[in-house]
């Protein structure tokens, strides 16, 4: 049911609103972009660092890079986490990871195979789906790594603030 | 009525000073740089050529990087973000004037080079710039009269932290980074960057990250674009869009036409002289030469510096044909004599759409050189193309294979270890290809590589095929 903003009180209200909500999504906006990751390169020959996982990122593109023999064929496999129980991505953080885990199923979103030349090198870059996502990379020698990282899309956070306060508001003012 | 329109003014103001208010205090950025104003369009827009550039205007870097915590992007001077682009180099050229002219209130830290790799973890722009430019040269160039900080000798590339808008200051051959930290300092970048990845921009690597024995830190190639494609251009030489006699004009201002000799060849290119002082030659590949007799290398008395000499370049191009669309200094060479600086040699490039190019002469691979001796012109050489987009399209290959395309010829063909084998820099640029009129230009990977063997130096691959089109031999 649309609201109709036609008291003077709800105006106000509405402004007020507005400003909180443009102060609280450049606080979000200013966390998500505070948090440092690193990718690890996906070293077959010498073995990779390990990091602190999840590793917080926040790009919609994940670039995967790697050293391996020449010859081998690496398979780069992308999974995204779906919670079952809907939830906002604010609320998400505030739970208990466990919980998550026991809600939800990694669901596999893209799959890239290539052949490591005379470079010794491969890459890829991958798109990742807000919140969390897991790459595993495999060689056809048997190697594997994988990595976990959490998405955090602060434009998708403020248009959810946004819409949810929004959408049922009919923005007729007189 | 009129109480409820003027309410409403007041609501609509009080919702835009906080939207100024906010991005002020959450991004630290200035006002000007929240609103990205639109400049008066340029009149030349159209024209291949430009005229009366400021020398500032001529630092610009070889790649403009966007570092985003482990995610790289390159951004290319094309015509859609050029507005862009100009603010990056406006501000940081900003950042760099303010930082090293401000007497108090500017921190500086000196890390070792091996610090840039958390630099490029991090958030920040990084504008490699296409030589290691003398300290006092570039403080000159960009007018800072008293330049505080007098530890640095050389500058190879400079970064801006867009979140901490720090300033960086990398000096390679020294194996240092100056940090200059100050609040305030203050950029737009960060803005700028966002409206970037809201447009997703191609993923790029850093090969060193991988390798760092076989891949300098400057080899830093996109990921998954075999989707991408470049148009073929193609070109045709500058000097045909004139007469011989209307270049002699230009060469020739304060001379009468008419007292000008000029002899044509059997290969068909013009030479004019005034018989005393100077003279230009004209070929027919495009390529326009031209000698000032008298100045000499003996004759030493003048003394100058080499911000003479790019000022004294530049104001001979501007006056000369003028440089085109895109231009920079790509080079500069000097020779002293008992510590006195007697000859310079400057070099200057363009790019098309962001991207350079690579002469079919691949001697001139920097279309325009001006040699200043004793503080006057010696000879100034140039190659320009007028260049138009075809209807082809190319699709390119994965800079990968490209270097293993390159690999395999170095090792199963030439017999050189790979252990021997060290890419210093690779980069996309146009070839012209062929010697027709109009010629084609297509789009190639240029890879140079370094080693202990004679065969290194640049190698040109066609970018589509693979095809190696050029090599050193």
């Amino acid at each position: 049911m649309l609201i109709p903003i036609r008291s003077k009180y709800m105006k106000i209200l509405f402004i007020i609103s507005l400003v909180m909500i443009i102060l609280m999504s450049s606080a979000i906006s200013v966390h998500a972009r505070r948090l440092d990751s690193s990718i690890p390169v996906f070293d077959f020959i010498d073995g990779v660092a390990e990091v602190e996982q999840p590793i917080i990122y926040n790009n919609r593109e994940l670039s995967i890079k790697g050293k391996a023999l020449e010859g081998t064929v690496i398979t780069i496999n992308t999974y995204w986490y779906q919670v079952n129980k809907v939830k906002t991505i604010i609320l998400k953080d505030k739970l208990n990871q466990n919980d998550i885990s026991d809600t939800g199923e990694w669901i596999l979103q893209h799959t890239e195979e290539c052949q490591v030349g005379l470079s010794g090198i491969f890459g890829a870059s991958v798109p990742i789906k807000p919140g969390r996502n897991k790459v595993v990379v495999e060689s056809d020698t048997g190697e594997s790594y994988e990595i976990e990282l959490e998405y955090i899309d602060n434009r998708k956070i403020t248009e959810k603030i946004f819409s949810d306060m929004f959408d049922r508001v009919d923005l007729i003012f007189e | 009525m009129k109480l409820e329109r003027l309410k409403s003014a007041v609501l609509f103001c009080l919702v835009l000073i906080s939207i100024v208010l906010t991005t002020q205090i959450w991004l630290n950025m200035p006002i000007e740089g929240i609103f990205i104003m639109s400049k008066e369009p340029d009149e030349n827009i159209n024209l291949l050529l430009s005229s009366n550039n400021d020398k500032a205007s001529f630092i610009k870097p070889n790649k403009l990087i966007i570092n985003n915590n482990g995610s790289h992007t390159l951004l290319l001077n094309q015509t859609e973000v050029s507005m862009i682009y100009d603010r990056i180099l406006e501000d940081t050229r900003n950042m760099v004037i303010a930082a090293l002219e401000a007497f108090e209130g500017i921190d500086i830290e000196k890390h070792e080079y091996e610090y840039i790799e958390k630099l490029r973890a991090g958030q920040t722009i990084e504008l490699q710039l296409p030589f290691s430019y003398d300290y006092k040269l570039l403080t000159d160039i960009l007018s800072i009269e008293d330049p505080k900080w007098q530890g640095i000798e050389h500058i190879d590339a400079i970064l801006v932290g867009y979140f901490s808008n720090n300033l960086y200051l990398v000096d390679k051959g020294n194996n240092c980074i100056f940090e200059l930290k100050s609040k305030f300092l203050k950029s737009s970048i960060r803005s700028m960057v966002d409206i970037i990845y809201n447009s997703r921009p191609y993923s790029y690597i850093f090969l060193s990250e991988v390798d760092h024995e076989r891949y300098s830190d400057k080899v830093f190639i996109p990921v998954n674009i075999t989707d991408h494609s470049m148009w073929k251009l193609s070109s045709y030489p500058e000097s045909q869009g004139y007469t011989p006699e209307n270049i002699a004009a230009i060469f020739f201002k304060d001379k009468d036409p008419s007292t000008l000799r000029s002899i044509e060849d059997s290969e068909g290119n013009i030479v004019y002289t005034d018989g005393e002082k100077q003279g230009i030659r004209i070929s027919k590949s495009g390529l326009i030469e031209y000698v000032n007799y008298q100045t000499t290398l003996e004759n030493s008395n003048s003394k100058f510096t080499l911000l003479d000499a790019v000022n004294i370049a530049t104001n001979f191009v501007n006056n000369n044909l003028g440089f085109p669309k895109d231009s920079y200094i790509s080079s500069i060479e000097q020779e002293t004599l008992n510590n006195e600086l007697y000859r310079c040699l400057i070099r200057y490039n363009y790019r098309y759409e962001g991207i350079p190019i690579v002469n079919y002469d691949i001697n001139m691979d920097n279309p325009i050189e001006v040699e200043i001796v004793n503080g006057e012109v010696k000879r100034y050489r140039r190659i320009v193309k007028n260049i138009r987009i075809t209807e082809e399209e190319k699709i390119l290959k994965n800079p990968l294979e490209i270097i293993d395309i390159l690999f395999v010829r170095l090792n199963h063909y030439k017999n050189i270890d790979m252990d021997d084998i060290r890419i210093k820099d690779m980069y996309m640029s146009y070839f012209e290809y062929g010697r027709d009129i109009p010629t084609s230009m297509i789009p190639v990977w240029v890879v140079e590589i370094e080693g202990d063997f004679k065969d290194t130096g640049k190698y040109i691959l066609n970018a589509e095929s693979g095809v190696i089109l050029y090599e050193p031999y």
